[in-house]
């Protein structure tokens, strides 16, 4: 009996101490399981959205098809796991997703402190408001005393409290679970002005029984600049992402898009092309990916001109215009690195 | 002679092996090893992998300045004071809702399961339809409505319902007159303090003397002049503070949230209706001979309800009822969902800003923990005190 009790207590520790993840590269072992796993949204059409027919679409899922693509050759090897704001993080850092593409805002504590590496950042915004046209407020600081609808558990949240402490101003919060409630309680007056990022409040809008009610404030109190979200160390998988990224800038700065990008890896005479495609040398092999993956991930998605237009830009129902998020040589704030 | 004993004739050595070979002490031991094992790898594995995922653990972190507003406060709160203070707050928050709660819940309950045993018919359906209907619809459900209602039911600001001057009914909450202390306020309470003695001193010496006047007139006159010469010579105690639209919002006054009001009105009918159904169990479970016992000495029904029914339904509805009790406070945790600053919502925001999960989970698994011991001890005291009444 006891010596049974020994043998119970050995196997005990065995599993406790196996249960304790061993530090092989994420990318090796995602290419190993041909499958990569991403958590998103699913509510909000343009950025993460599960439609009727089984679907994913929006911004935020694109990316982590494009990822599909560059590291497993297939946009379809990913599978989508809805996360709610709350459990987003917990489910990164449990390794449940692989990639947190959910429209995260990149901090230098959630950078620093949580154990994350940031992507990109790949969407460039900033925190605004809407609020009633007849409260007749046109500027942030007439918004002293208002009641601000906000979404919990985001930085908008703490964004919020600390520009209203800065400029000495007071104000009532009213936080909200989920966007969908947080949106209808300011619909309802609960609120007089809702936070948010200005894309989405213009999504919302247009939406609304009577958009011409709203009005969104131009001034932003502060950046928010969005980007997917891996755990830290694996630096492998961390360098396919990144420059992916800067992959779809280049991209569109060659004028290489979905539809033309099979004729000029097969005519260009361009070096910079042919090693951007993979037709010349061994970037991607010696990262860990197929040389043509910049191919197959401009076939998925296309360069970020078209990733963004689609999904939230003039090809979409959101007609979001791309501000910060054009190219750096048409003044916006998207740039990526040589490709040589 | 000394009594024989088997037992203590045998060395303790034997007896120490006898116990050891025996089966249920084998068994009880590998279980109390296994689970301790057990315990111990899972804390094992999840520190490691915590250590291995993200930077901070520990609880240093209550210590640091919270950058989030919480909307309703029982102690001044504001954005800039510590992680522990806003626990403080979802802390009160959820008692205020849950102690409101077990109140309204059971006099609701108390009033249905009345109506249930009336002898009306239509009372009776009713009140069986209202148990039948509450029960049945998932308490989440519930909180939504009641918040969607006030919300879209209840005017804007700007149209508040005014029915006397300085209350104020809209869709942002119930905004009332408060009471404001001033300075003479101490001198006040004072003086009606030395009232309340006089009076008392009083009452004592007609109760020695068995002096022949009448008591209460003398006695009143005593308890509140005191104060009345203070207030007079120092000034009004209090001020109201009333109210009033200042630019988006009421200023001033007390406010009571609608999300607060949603949380109150869902626990307490929803737990109402189950209160009804333990407080009727326990009415009907007085034998039928006490009432009958009861109006043959004269009383009528209502003084057997108070005097003969209820005191002994007591001892059978305590127990199931601080069930009841426990399931509403917990059930207060739900509040996250409309936005009701009790602690879950404080944990989530907490666990959002600083990524501490396990930390947060567990503090709120904590306080929900001892807020339940705490309710099951008051209630074991007062079953223990209607039983030993028993006869």
């Amino acid at each position: 009996m006891i010596r049974s009790s020994i043998f119970a207590a050995t196997v005990a520790l065995g599993v406790g101490i196996g249960g304790v993840a061993n530090a092989a590269d994420l990318l090796d072992e995602i290419q190993e399981r041909g499958e990569l796993v991403c958590g998103t949204l699913n509510y909000i059409a343009g950025v993460g959205f599960l439609d009727d027919k089984g679907e994913w679409s929006g911004f935020d899922v694109d990316f982590c098809k494009a990822a599909g693509a560059a590291i497993l050759g297939d946009p379809k090897k990913v599978r989508f796991v809805a996360t709610t704001g709350a459990q987003k993080f917990p489910a990164l850092q449990s390794g449940e997703i692989d990639i947190l593409s959910r429209s995260v805002t990149e901090t230098i504590s959630r950078d620093t402190t949580l154990g994350f590496s940031f992507i990109g950042p790949n969407h460039m915004t900033g925190q605004g408001f809407m609020v009633h046209k007849d409260t007749g407020v046109t500027d942030v600081k007439q918004l002293d005393g208002a009641s601000v609808c906000v979404l919990a558990g985001t930085t908008t949240e703490r964004y919020l409290a600390d520009w209203f402490k800065a400029n000495g101003m007071s104000f009532q919060p009213v936080a909200a679970e989920n966007s969908d409630q947080m949106y209808s309680m300011y619909f309802d007056k609960r609120c007089d002005a809702v936070t948010m990022e200005p894309p989405y409040l213009a999504i919302r809008r247009a939406r609304a029984a009577t958009p011409d009610d709203h009005v969104i404030l131009e001034t932003l109190i502060a950046k928010s600049f969005e980007a997917p979200v891996i755990r830290e160390g694996s630096p492998k998988f961390f360098k396919v992402l990144q420059w992916m990224h800067y992959g779809m800038i280049t991209a569109e700065e060659l004028g290489i898009t979905q539809a033309n990008v099979d004729e000029i890896a097969k005519s260009s005479k361009n070096p910079v092309v042919q090693r951007f495609l993979g037709v010349e040398g061994t970037i991607g092999s010696d990262m860990g990916v197929p040389n043509d993956w910049m191919v197959k991930v401009i076939k998925a998605v296309g360069n970020y001109g078209e990733f963004y237009n689609n999904t939230l830009g003039k090809n979409s129902n959101l007609q979001v215009p791309r501000g910060m998020n054009a190219l750096w040589r048409d003044g916006g704030a998207m740039v990526a690195p040589g490709w040589q | 002679m000394k009594p024989v004993s088997a037992y203590q004739d045998v060395p303790g050595r034997v007896r120490l092996a006898r116990f050891l070979t025996r089966r249920d002490f084998q068994s009880q031991g590998l279980f109390i090893i296994l689970a301790i094992l057990l315990i111990w790898g899972s804390i094992h594995v999840a520190s490691s992998n915590l250590a291995e995922s993200s930077g901070k653990t520990g609880f240093a972190f209550l210590w640091q300045k919270a950058s989030f507003e919480l909307g309703e406060s029982l102690i001044p709160y504001s954005a800039g004071d510590t992680y522990f203070k806003a626990f403080v707050v979802g802390v009160l928050n959820t008692l205020k809702v849950a102690a409101l709660g077990i109140v309204l819940s059971t006099f609701i309950g108390l009033i249905i399961a009345l109506g249930q045993l009336s002898k009306s018919v239509v009372i009776t359906r009713l009140c069986r339809g209202y148990v039948e209907v509450v029960r049945n619809i998932p308490l989440l459900l519930q909180l939504l409505f009641w918040h969607t209602f006030l919300l879209r039911g209840l005017p804007t600001v700007r149209q508040a319902l005014s029915p006397v001057d300085g209350i104020y009914l809209t869709n942002r909450g119930l905004y009332l007159v408060s009471p404001v202390p001033e300075s003479s306020f101490g001198i006040v309470m004072a003086a009606l303090l030395v009232g309340i003695i006089l009076a008392s001193g009083l009452w004592y010496w007609h109760r020695k003397t068995n002096a022949g006047f009448r008591l209460w007139p003398l006695g009143l006159t005593l308890t509140f002049l005191p104060a009345i010469i203070a207030t007079y010579v120092a000034g009004a105690p209090i001020t109201w503070d009333v109210p009033q639209l200042t630019g988006f919002n009421f200023t001033g006054g007390m406010t009571i949230s609608p999300e607060f009001t949603a949380m109150l009105l869902g626990l307490s009918i929803y737990t109402g209706a189950f209160n009804a159904e333990i407080i009727r169990a326990g009415i009907l479970g007085v034998s039928k001979g006490q009432v009958e016992a009861g109006l043959s000495l004269g009383l009528h029904p209502g003084q057997v309800m108070r005097k003969i029914v209820l005191p002994q339904a007591l001892r059978i509805i305590i127990p199931p009822i601080s069930n009841s009790y426990l399931n509403l406070t917990k059930e207060s945790s739900l509040g996250v969902a409309i936005g009701y600053p009790e602690i879950v919502r404080v944990a989530n925001i907490t666990l959002a800003e600083t990524s501490q999960s396990l930390e947060c989970i567990s503090i709120i698994m904590l306080i929900y923990l001892i807020l339940s011991l705490i309710t099951s001890l008051i209630l074991n005291v007062m079953n223990a005190r209607s039983s030993r009444e028993e006869r």
